[in-house]
């Protein structure tokens, strides 16, 4: 079949051009917004699920990664009785710690681990070592660069001075980013002294442990690393809204552009499908060559999108390498499938002017 | 042996104080192969007569038969499919789409009938050469003269093989050499295909190739004058390839 749809659309190079452009650009932000936001969760993430442990325990009335969690370290030698329990060890995390670094005061989310276990510790070295001794730290790649800071350089924490022997990768929160010392070191600095933060566990069955944790031992709550994730950064949730919003804000829009597109297309034309009509094409027939238009309007758009997407984040990465754009293939799949929405929606009303034609109109010159 | 039968059809738009009585109780048949001219004063209801033959317009009494089915008693639905099947129209303007080149402009009548691809476009290839557009085939409407405009309609009329070919002044925008030979093509091409023509006209000069013209006035016929035999005289002479 000759693709009326098509040939209308690229007749008028300028107005195509401009509606793809429109649409393309709707499609970036919602998919932008929500590659942001998706981009926190990974790196939020990413510290748990690769720290080693397969349970994470927190004291009783551990809300979320905001909230503190304070357990006395004896309770280590409780867990290791249970059955199933490999390798017990804790870290020391402090939510918001603060450093200087000559004048600078830099916060930081502080992790004191045991390097001889590496539970808790960093899962990536871009430079140095993780194995760091006493009055060692190791810091996050994008904190060294924008402090300008490498291996051997000194900082300071409640004015113990520590040395940089390590730098580590995909430890960055976006608006912080984490250090790392050993976690007798953390204990003293911070005068912690018997108390620790996560108790961090290996076992061969997760969830039956994490169980038996629960009910042998009080005042604690045990997670599994998932369940850790999934309870500790729940609060993520709260943002949906606005990426809802941006969605269905985004969706109008682009309804509106394809709309006014096709609308004036098919306005325009009236007479080209009253002739249409005439000479024999059904009602359907013709409906399918304003849908087609839509959809032509909307696929491109959506293509269009992803690349400005891609660019964007490219540039982004450039400027603001703290910042992580994650799509994920359901999100780019809904998006998708809201292009298509958007293409059917769009054809509402220029199908309802065509399915009014006289074909009659034809014959009046 | 007659294609098309109207009876007692009469065509009133309108109600009340304004309705206006387009048809009067016509009844008319067009044979194959005959080509019969309409002719009448403006408002005389021709061009209603061939919305009304072509199952564009339903009229307010009267039947309207084709190949015995009654047209009239057909739902909006089922009404595309018999004017595919029976009818190729030529309007006053050529009415092309824009965006189409000519051959493809005839080519979407054939893809509206379900013919497409390669048979389609052979077809519309050879419509388009017969009325002299071998050159002209993928231009677009706004590159083609209002002549050549028209015979790509014409072909596009032709392109499903119709029964009847119902024409409303399909030369009223070209001047009368042109038009006259527009008009010729279009007869002499649908007469060797054995198919009807209604045209309607006010171009007294091509009486030659009718077999019968009807005066309408009022919405009636009131005179009917046979001229089989000029027609035939003038369909043993070739025609040139109209310019
Ligand atoms: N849609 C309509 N609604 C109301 N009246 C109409 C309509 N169409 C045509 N008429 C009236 O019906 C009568 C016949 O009109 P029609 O168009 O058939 O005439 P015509 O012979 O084709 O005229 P012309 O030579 O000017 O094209 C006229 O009086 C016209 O005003
Ligand atoms: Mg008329």
């Amino acid at each position: 079949m000759v693709s009326i749809a098509r040939r209308n659309l690229f007749q008028e190079k300028t107005r195509f051009i401009i509606s793809i452009t429109g649409v393309a650009v709707a499609i970036m932000l919602i998919l932008f917004l929500s590659g942001i936001f998706q981009g926190f969760l990974v790196l939020y993430k990413s510290y748990v699920l690769n720290s080693g442990a397969d349970i994470w325990v927190a004291s009783d009335g551990w809300r979320d990664f905001h909230s503190i969690s304070m357990l006395p370290r004896d309770i280590i030698s409780d867990i290791k009785k249970i059955d199933g329990v490999r390798k017990v060890d804790y870290i020391i995390l402090i939510q918001s710690a603060a450093f200087k670094s000559g004048d600078d005061e830099i916060a930081a989310v502080l992790v004191g681990f045991n390097p001889e276990t590496g539970l808790g510790g960093p899962w990536k070295i871009y430079k140095g070592t993780a194995d760091i001794g006493q009055g060692e730290v190791i810091i996050d790649r994008y904190l060294a660069y924008k402090y300008g800071l490498d291996i051997g350089d000194e900082i300071e924490i409640s004015s113990e001075k520590l040395i940089i022997a390590g730098i580590s990768e995909e430890t960055n929160l976006v608006i912080y980013q984490m250090i790392f010392l050993r976690e007798d070191d953390a204990s003293r600095i911070l005068n912690l002294d018997g108390i620790v933060t996560f108790i961090l566990v290996n076992a061969d069955n997760p969830s039956e442990v994490t169980k038996k944790i629960n009910e042998e031992i009080p005042g604690v709550a045990a997670y599994t690393s998932e369940e850790y994730v999934e309870k500790g950064f729940a609060f993520m949730e709260s943002f949906n809204p606005f990426l809802y919003i941006t969605a269905v804000a985004g969706s109008i829009v682009g309804i509106a552009i394809i709309g006014i597109t096709i609308y004036t297309l098919t306005t325009e034309r009236l007479r080209e499908f009253g002739v249409l009509k005439a000479i024999g094409a059904e009602n359907n027939q013709l409906y399918k060559i304003v849908l087609n238009q839509a959809l032509i309007v909307a696929m491109t758009g959506f293509f269009i999108g992803v690349i400005l997407l891609e660019i964007s984040s490219a540039a982004i990465s450039m400027f603001m390498p703290e910042l992580m754009i994650y799509v994920t293939f359901e999100t780019l799949f809904y998006t998708l499938i809201a292009s298509v929405l958007m293409g059917l929606a769009s054809s509402y009303l220029p199908i309802k002017r065509i399915a009014g034609v006289d074909p009659a109109i034809v014959f009046k010159s | 042996m007659s294609l098309i039968d109207l009876n007692n059809v009469t065509k009133i738009y309108g109600k009340g104080k304004t309705a206006v009585t387009a048809l009067k109780k016509i009844s008319l048949s067009v044979n194959e192969k005959e080509i019969v001219i309409i002719m009448g004063p403006s408002g005389s209801g021709k061009t209603t007569l061939l919305l009304v033959m072509g199952g564009l317009l339903k009229p307010t009494m009267g039947t309207v038969r084709i190949n015995s089915i009654d047209i009239t008693s057909l739902s909006e639905k089922q009404l595309p499919k018999i004017r595919k099947k029976y009818f190729g129209f030529v309007f006053q303007s050529p009415n092309l789409l824009s965006s189409l080149t000519a051959i493809e402009n005839v080519e979407i009548a054939l893809n509206l009938a379900g013919v497409n691809g390669e048979k389609a476009r052979t077809r519309a290839k050879t419509l388009l050469e017969k009325l002299g557009l071998a050159e002209r085939l993928n231009h677009l409407p706004s590159e083609l003269s209002g002549g050549e405009q028209q015979r790509v309609s014409i072909a596009r009329a032709l392109a499903n093989n119709p029964k009847i070919i119902l024409a409303d002044e399909p030369t009223a925008n070209l001047d009368s050499k042109t038009g006259r030979e527009v008009t010729e093509f279009l007869c002499r091409i649908a007469c060797e295909e054995g198919k009807g023509v209604v045209i309607v006209t006010h171009d007294e000069r091509i009486k030659y190739i009718a077999d019968r013209i009807l005066y309408l006035e009022d919405g009636k016929i009131i005179r009917e004058i046979k001229t089989g035999k000029k027609k035939r005289e003038w369909m043993k002479h070739t025609v040139e390839t109209p310019s």
